[in-house]
């Protein structure tokens, strides 16, 4: 019975141990990130952009990508990307660290997912701010940089936030491919144990998932408020 | 200075401006008037390519540009040395009042913060805006949204400034206080084109009315010969219906 073997002990302990793996995922979570929502940010350039063969071909591969479950899509670049390029260019990829695998595999996803996001964003933008900033004399990029970008963020921070916790949540998938992040450090001591302290090493994992989640979540709560200034609508302090 | 020559503006098949040609001297305060749906708007928005005119050519002051093969760059020049107020307002909604007014300064003029900040507080001075630097639009009336708006514009010192319909969003008592900015800018001598339904005030503050329809300019001249005497069988009949007590004897 779980109630009697039950070691709660044996979490605390093993919590450290978990815990130097952390990194490994912070690491992948990171760039993931960084390139998926950079990528995504391209992507949705491309889709919005008169060339209609290019934002076609976005579209299709936004389409496929977000068919395919993470840990297939993980397989096919792990086992099907160092094959694709020895065969179309010779480039020898295969020695790659895995984690680099795991990093394309993720940002390919998160930029496909958050491409469509930002082009919602974009078209909910009052295209009045635009026309504004134009009047101004501002270039394009000024544009971007000090109005679409600032009052587009604050529309998709809630859902940049969701993704973020998903994208953490969905590295725990890299213990597939032999990785030592928090999930494959934890399986791993519990085969130490024989597989007797499953449930302990789980729980420790999921401490560390749900503390990690947690300062990301309050993070973006404080993006939100800092980016939401004037955005929200206050009913409270006019002074006329 | 701003002219524009043979301006022809279609959206898809529809001609809208069918070769509009305008001149407002420095100084001058033009204001045009005319049915509703006779390309006032789409004019003022030509000038500064929110639209982009299909045929003709754009000069402010010693910027001259042709509308068809106009280059990015060019068409920067042109926005640097004009100014625009909006219908809507159209303030940065993430910005405070003071910053809506410093953005241009700041990032297109690229002048020091401290500069920025001085020429800012002294154009909200100028509208009456000060004691609401520090709210954001979201905050204000409509009324002082626009008379933010307009200290936005100014401050760039822009040649031209262009008021499309700044008041029709607004209820009377709001239109007021900012029909009396206008006319005050327009006192320190700023070069205007405005659009406005506001007949009173186009007949009190323009030097000339130019009377447009079915996308072109049917009669322009003094407020007073336009109002009282105006040539045109078309224009008649349109100032006819704005008074329609003074022509009924």
């Amino acid at each position: 019975m779980v109630a009697e073997t039950f070691d709660l002990k044996f979490i605390i302990d093993i919590l450290p141990r978990v815990l130097k793996a952390l990194p490994t995922t912070l690491y992948i979570t990171a760039w993931s990130a960084i390139f998926g929502w950079l990528f995504g940010l391209v992507f949705t350039f491309a889709r919005i952009s008169r060339y209609k063969v290019l934002s076609g071909a976005i579209g299709v591969c936004t389409t496929v990508i977000r068919g395919i479950p993470t840990v297939v899509l993980l397989y096919l670049v792990y086992f099907g990307l160092p094959n694709l390029l020895r065969g179309t260019t010779g480039i020898e990829i295969s020695q790659w660290e895995k984690t680099t695998f795991v990093i394309i595999a993720m940002a390919l996803e998160l930029a496909m997912t958050s491409s469509e996001m930002f082009r919602s964003a974009y078209n909910s933008l009052d295209k009045g701010q635009l026309e504004a900033a134009h009047a101004l004399g501002m270039t394009r990029l000024q544009r971007f940089r000090r109005i679409i970008f600032p009052q587009g963020l604050y529309v998709i921070l809630p859902n940049l936030s969701s993704a973020a916790l998903a994208l953490i949540q969905g590295t725990s998938l890299v213990y597939t491919l032999g990785v030592m992040d928090v999930l494959g450090r934890a399986r791993q001591i519990n085969s130490n144990e024989f597989g007797l302290k499953s449930l302990e090493a789980y729980i420790a994992v999921a401490l560390i998932y749900w503390a990690f989640s947690f300062v990301i979540t309050c993070l973006f709560k404080l993006l939100e408020r800092w980016f939401g200034r004037g955005l929200k609508t206050v009913a409270s302090s006019t002074s006329t | 200075m701003l002219k524009i020559n043979d301006l022809h503006k279609s959206f898809g098949a529809k001609e809208i401006l069918k070769g509009v040609s305008l001149q407002v001297s420095d100084g001058e305060i033009v204001t045009i008037i005319g049915p509703s749906g006779t390309g006032k708007t789409t004019l003022l928005r030509c000038v500064n390519f929110l639209e982009r005119a299909q045929k003709g050519a754009i000069t402010i002051d010693d910027v001259s540009v042709d509308t068809a093969h106009a280059s990015k760059k060019e068409i920067l020049r042109i926005c640097r040395c004009s100014g625009m107020v909006f219908q809507t307002y159209n303030l940065f909604r993430n910005k405070t009042v003071l910053e809506n007014v410093m953005e241009g300064l700041l990032v297109v003029k690229k002048l020091p913060k401290k500069e920025a900040l001085d020429i800012a507080r002294t154009e909200l001075a100028k509208v009456g805006m000060t004691e609401f630097e520090s709210q954001y639009p979201s905050q204000i009336s409509g009324g002082q949204q626009q008379r933010a708006a307009i200290a936005r514009a100014i401050a760039m010192e822009p040649s031209i400034l262009l008021l499309d319909e700044p008041t029709s969003a607004l209820d009377p008592e709001l239109s007021a206080e900012v029909l009396n900015t206008i006319k005050k800018v327009a006192k320190e001598g700023m070069t205007m084109l405005i659009v406005t339904h506001e007949i009173e005030f186009a007949r009190e503050l323009s030097n000339r009315i130019v009377f447009m329809d079915g996308g072109v300019i049917v009669e322009e001249g003094p407020p007073r010969e336009i109002f009282l005497s105006p040539k045109q069988e078309r224009t008649k009949q349109f100032i006819q219906r704005l008074y329609p007590l003074d022509y009924q004897i």
